[in-house]
């Protein structure tokens, strides 16, 4: 079996306690389709899934078996009282959603929100009445009875998918992220339909002159020399997102290397410059201006 | 090169081009480096406003930005840059600044990944939004298809797009990444080399695109900012209490506490902006900090957070670990005012440097220092020192408060104890001025404000009553203060402009130190100047300090035996190293080096000479800008005040590279506090110097004879005062001007003497100090008349000036038709662009001309009718009126010209009635007379030494 060149890669990670749970109920399907669980597990730790995509109670892909078939998954959305119960739960403990916000699951929103009888991991036995929590969908004509092994595959690959991004389990219960927040800041009385920033838009041509600045400048007063700790550029950018505490260790000697690179360029034509350590720059503020500013 | 574009293009390169199309011939004389890095030119599509805005094909240069940004770094320097091209010289400085600091982030668009450009800070944008507003049109005219017509990409746009190519340029480096395996490693690979595609085929990464941008996002946005606000316990057993507010990211004027943001609704208004979704910016905010540092989690659990409690351990681990990461990322953390810098409840270390216990200030001695700890103001020692430094906490109760112990602070302390030292004397003075030493603050004690104190404002000196002449008030400043520097052992450098009378302020420095020392302690001074001038030096020094020994130190039959008596030795640069070892056995008084600027190489045998001769006060003399020339300065001041700049090699690369190479502005401002008490420098346009300066300023340039004028003068007097004392009567008379004619000219200049059509370098005294004199106006841009009687001599004048400057001398005479007259002078006034000086050989009578431009007359020969003089100078051509103007006599010394200037000068009152409208006068002299009028000097030929 030839693995497409874009497969999606689902090993080489620890599985987190979500991927397992999402795993898990996989065995609900066992019992009545062990072989295409089976396939459908083979098929993703293979490579076969590519073009993986989610929108709100949707998630599809293709999955290349003996020829491409398109495979989906339709999620149960939850109703407006339920997202009401969740909405409740995230503003009464903010660090759930500073959580969600730094890239990670709380277990407890889970647990707290299962006790309301909100269940947000979606389960293959469970029915809403007459719909199933998870359905399945695939133009395959192995004429299986759903879900095939296409479909499995997908839901195998959606477990990665959702320990690298926490926000995905909410999508596929019908609310995005930023619907998701959208409707936070309702709860604060913020009107979420105000735009946050406008994309680029090419211009008419200015008149007047038009080799001419327009406005004159001098000069920029810089001020050249080295960042004041080793990685100053990595740490103004904060914590990594999760799953990248290694992204630090491995850009620091880029971001060393680059300052270094700038610095050369900018002392072009001097012999070796081992100048000892510049003398403080004067970064210490002046008494009585309690912030600190550059 | 004025006309060399540089547009940028979407696919990340610079476009060079030129709008009138003769882009090989510019590229060639301006850029010839690159000529042959040049690419094959190529056809790019610009947009061309004319006649309605629409594309036109032009063919240029596209290079891609990481081969561009050196040209753009060394074009910084360049003179003449099309505005476009002095942007993007520009924008490259800036992003190699940015790449400096590490104000870069990875993104990653698609399956790239990319390095941008992270603009964090006020500064920065505040230039990316000055450099957008200068930016031209034509830069970013590249042409783009958007709702039907023809438009541009916005400059701000296109500013950010350049510095993120640049970064993206600099830092693909090739280097290694820190770790091996796992996504990371892989889009470090993506990042660090020519490769920059990242494969996204990892489920787990599907949304890693967005959690980067996410990452990046509060750092780059104009943001709204967090600020974390503490305050101290109210009683010696609380807690410290953390409050959150926001402000904005560029001004910490105005705060809101958090709650507001909770409350606010959709906007947020702060004075005069507002922000949007206050409460989202204000979460996200909090949440990043939390995991910064574990403790403000707790903050989190409520639903409306804005404030916390926490221990001492738990306060002083915020402060020393998490407050510089914080505020990295933008998070404002504001201290309670008592543990600000200024705080009294704040420890701080310091060094108490300590001025010479008597005496002036002696650069080669040792000083004392000694670091203190402070709290409150006050220094903290014995038994309270013993109690502080056995405290372990950083943050702890003493002496009834709280206080914060930084040990950081601590750490500067040479093993942890304040202790005592010594240091040279000089390396004190530059701590003192520049106000630090080994990274805490400096104090000076009374004995060396004293010494910083006469260094800022010299006391008042009285001018000596020997010195003859009157001080200008600019003048008496500047004696004022090479005195406090005497006093004080420190060397001065009085760079005045030209014409503002730099050497009689030395005179009177000289008389003065004279004044107030006793006979035993009195010592040679010994001036160091140019041959040309040392004859000046000699009538000046007559002139205004008369009372003081004077001796040439000069020429073949120099006395060094009479170097120990006199009061004054003049000499020149090439004695000085000639007779180095004679000179160096003397200690001097005063050590003063006239133009010295001679010295700027600290390697030559001049520099060294001078550095090794021992003198009470060193003074340097120059008329350029020192600040301008930094390898000139650190010669300067290394014969002044020795070890003030450091070595040449540190001050090269700390100092003198960061400047000159891209303006750096702390440096100079370091560098200028450094040097600004040793060097005083006046304008002629300074407001406290205009007022005190005559409309005209007239000096007298003596210059010496060339050894070939030399004998030609005395030759013509032999021949003919014969002659003259032969005849009687009006062939007396003729035969008496043809003598004066005679010399005349050969002062001028022998070939005009002799009629030939030889070489005119190195044979005038008085074209060789004209040429000096042309040399300093030219540099400064000024503009100048010449005058001479002769028509002859200004022909040769012509020729003499355009093989030296490769430049044409406009000459106006008496052949001169009108309107070329009327051209010449309109030219002069007007045209910038016109030669700026103007030759003239006009008797007076002549209508008047309008030469209001020029600041400076030098006059070759002269009249000798002052009212003939002032007539044609003056009056017909209205000098004076709008600047102050020099006018400089060059007088040849030793002859007659000398002679006859001395008698001018007496007789200047009785001038119109005695001497009539001509130089007739000069023809009644008795024959006796004559011959000491016309006599030659033995000062008249100086020669040069090889």
């Amino acid at each position: 079996m030839l693995r497409p060149e874009d497969g999606l890669v689902t090993q080489g990670h620890a599985p987190g306690w979500l991927s397992r749970h999402w795993l898990a109920s996989l065995k609900h399907l066992e019992a009545a389709h062990g072989p295409q669980v089976a396939r459908g597990r083979t098929l993703a730790r293979a490579g076969r899934v590519r073009e993986l995509w989610t929108s709100p109670g949707l998630a599809g892909a293709e999955v290349v078996d003996r020829t491409p078939v398109q495979a989906t998954l339709r999620v149960h959305v939850l109703d407006d009282d339920q997202w009401e119960l969740i909405q409740r739960r995230l503003l009464a403990d903010l660090s759930l959603i500073a959580s969600l916000i730094e890239g990670e699951l709380p277990r407890t929103l889970l647990d707290a929100l299962d006790e309301t009888g909100v269940r947000l991991l979606p389960s293959w036995r469970r029915t809403w009445g007459t719909e199933r929590d998870i359905e399945a969908t695939c133009d395959c004509p192995d004429g299986w009875r759903p879900p095939c092994a296409h479909a499995t595959a997908l839901y195998a690959v959606l477990a990665e998918a959702l320990e690298g991004d926490p926000f995905l389990l909410f999508t596929l219960r019908g609310r995005t992220s930023d619907q998701l927040i959208a409707s936070l800041r309702t709860a604060w009385g913020d009107d979420p339909t105000w735009p946050s920033a406008n994309p680029n838009e090419a211009e008419d041509a200015p008149a007047g002159a038009w080799f001419a600045s327009p406005e004159p400048l001098q000069d920029l007063q810089l001020s050249l020399g080295e960042a004041t700790q080793p990685a100053a550029g990595l740490l103004a950018l904060g914590p990594p997102p999760r799953g990248g505490e290694d992204l630090l260790r491995a850009l620091t000697p880029l971001y060393e290397a680059g300052a270094r690179a700038a610095l050369a360029l900018a002392r072009v034509g001097e012999p070796e410059a081992t100048a000892p350590p510049a003398p403080p720059r004067d970064h210490e503020p002046r008494s009585g201006e309690p912030l600190t500013e550059r | 090169m004025g006309s060399l574009q540089a547009t940028w293009t979407d696919d990340g390169q610079l476009f060079f081009w030129t709008p009138t199309g003769e882009l090989d011939e510019v590229v060639a004389t301006e850029l010839p480096t690159l000529a042959n890095a040049w690419p094959r030119p190529t056809r790019h599509q610009v947009a061309w406003p004319q006649p309605a805005l629409r594309r036109r094909s032009v063919e240029g240069l596209a290079l891609p930005v990481d081969q561009v940004l050196p040209l753009l770094c060394d074009l910084r320097q360049h003179p003449e840059l099309s505005d476009a091209l002095r942007c993007w010289s520009l924008t490259a400085w800036l992003a190699i600044d940015l790449a400096a600091r590490q104000r870069v982030k990875p993104v990653l668009e698609g399956d790239r990944a990319r390095w941008r450009a992270l603009l964090a800070h006020r500064a920065d944008r505040g230039r990316v939004d000055a450099l957008a507003r200068a930016l031209p049109p034509a830069a970013r005219a590249l042409p783009v298809e958007s709702r039907g017509a023809i438009r541009l990409w916005p400059a701000h746009y296109v500013v950010r797009a350049f510095l993120d190519a640049c970064v993206d340029a600099l830092y693909r480096t090739d280097t290694h990444a820190g770790v091996s395996r796992g996504w990371p490693t892989k889009l470090a690979e993506a990042l660090r080399g020519e490769q920059t595609v990242f494969n996204l085929h990892d489920a787990r990464l599907h949304a890693l695109p967005q959690q980067l941008q996410e990452w990046a996002r509060d750092a780059d946005a104009d943001a709204l900012t967090l600020c974390l606000a503490l305050d101290l316990p109210d009683s010696p057993t609380g807690t410290f209490r953390l409050s959150f507010h926001l402000h904005a990211a560029d001004t910490s004027d105005e705060s809101v506490p958090l709650d507001d943001a909770w409350y606010a609704g959709h906007r947020l208004q702060l004075g005069e902006r507002s922000w949007l979704h206050p409460a989202h910016v204000a979460l996200r905010s909090l949440a990043r900090a939390a995991r910064t540092f574990a403790p403000l989690a707790e903050a989190l659990r409520g639903p409306r957070p804005s404030a916390l409690r926490w221990d001492a351990p738990t306060t002083w681990r915020f402060l020393s670990y998490a407050r510089p990461l914080l505020e990295e990322q933008g998070i404002a953390v504001r201290l309670p005012d008592a543990f600000s810098d200024g705080g009294t409840q704040r420890i701080r270390t310091r060094v108490r440097l300590s001025g010479p216990q008597s005496g002036p200030l002696q650069l080669e001695q040792e000083l004392n220092f000694r670091w203190e700890i402070t709290l409150g103001g006050d220094v903290v020692e014995g038994e309270r020192l013993t109690q502080l430094l056995a405290q372990r906490e950083p943050i702890a109760r003493f002496d009834g408060q709280w206080v914060l112990l930084d040990p950081s602070e601590l750490a500067r302390l040479p093993n942890g104890l304040p202790a005592a030292g010594r240091l040279p004397a000089v390396d004190a003075l530059r701590a003192a001025l520049v106000g630090w030493h080994h990274g805490a603050p400096v104090v000076a004690d009374a004995s060396l404000e004293r010494v910083l104190g006469a260094l800022r404002s010299p006391p008042t000196a009285l001018v000596p009553v020997a010195f003859k002449g009157r001080l200008r008030p600019y003048q008496k400043l500047g004696l004022s203060w090479l005195s406090s520097l005497g006093s004080l052992g420190l060397g001065a450098c009085l760079a005045d402009d030209m014409g503002l009378g730099k050497t009689v302020q030395l005179i009177a420095h000289i008389l003065r130190r004279h004044e107030r020392q006793s006979q035993l302690e009195r010592r040679p001074t010994l001036i160091v100047c140019p041959t040309s001038v040392l004859g000046n030096w000699e009538r000046e020094l007559l002139r205004f300090g008369p009372s003081l020994g004077v001796l040439r130190y000069h020429g073949p039959e120099r006395q060094v035996r009479a170097l120990r008596k006199a009061d004054v030795v003049l000499t020149t640069y090439s004695l000085l190293v000639r007779d180095y070892q004679r000179l160096k056995r003397i200690d001097w008084d005063v050590l003063a080096l006239d133009e010295a600027q001679s010295i700027k190489n600290p390697d030559s045998r001049r520099a060294k000479c001078a550095r090794g001769l021992q003198a009470r006060h060193r003074v340097a003399l120059t008329g350029t800008p020192v600040e301008n020339r930094l390898d000139e300065l650190w010669s300067l001041m290394h014969f002044l005040v020795p070890g003030l700049l450091g070595s040449r090699a540190r001050f090269r690369a700390q100092v003198a590279l960061p400047i000159e190479r891209y303006g750096d502005q702390q440096v100079t401002t370091r560098l200028r506090s450094g040097i600004a008490p040793f060097v005083l420098r006046r304008l002629k346009t300074d407001p406290d110097v205009i007022t005190d300066l005559p409309e005209k300023i007239e000096r007298t340039c003596w210059t010496p004879l060339g050894v070939e004028q030399a004998q030609l003068y005395q030759r013509a007097l032999d021949e003919r005062l014969a002659s003259v004392a032969g005849h009687t009567g009006v062939s007396r008379h003729g035969h008496v001007l043809a003598l004066l004619t005679s010399l005349k000219q050969i002062c001028n200049h022998p070939s005009q003497y002799l009629g030939d059509d030889g070489p005119l370098e190195h044979r005038s005294g008085k074209l060789e100090r004209c040429g000096d004199l042309l040399d300093a106006i030219l540099t400064s841009g000024e503009r100048a008349l010449i005058f001479t009687q002769y028509r002859q001599l200004g022909d040769r004048l012509v020729r003499w000036f355009q093989e030296r400057y490769r430049r044409p001398l406009p000459f106006l005479h008496g052949g001169t038709a009108q309107t070329a007259r009327d051209e010449l002078v309109r030219r002069f006034q007007e045209d910038d662009d016109a030669p700026p000086i103007l030759l003239i050989s006009l008797r007076a009578g002549g209508t008047g001309l309008n030469l209001t431009r020029a600041t400076h007359v030098i006059h070759y020969d002269r009249w000798w009718n002052p009212a003939v003089e002032d007539q044609a100078t003056d009056r017909a051509f209205r000098i004076g009126q709008h600047h102050n103007v020099q006018v400089h006599k060059l007088v040849t010394q030793g002859t007659l010209e000398e002679r006859i200037d001395a008698l001018l000068e007496d007789k200047r009152k009785l001038a119109e009635q005695v001497l009539g409208n001509g130089e007739s006068w000069l023809a009644e002299l008795d024959d006796d007379a004559l011959r000491q009028l016309v006599e030659l000097g033995d000062d008249a030929l100086i020669e040069e030494e090889v």
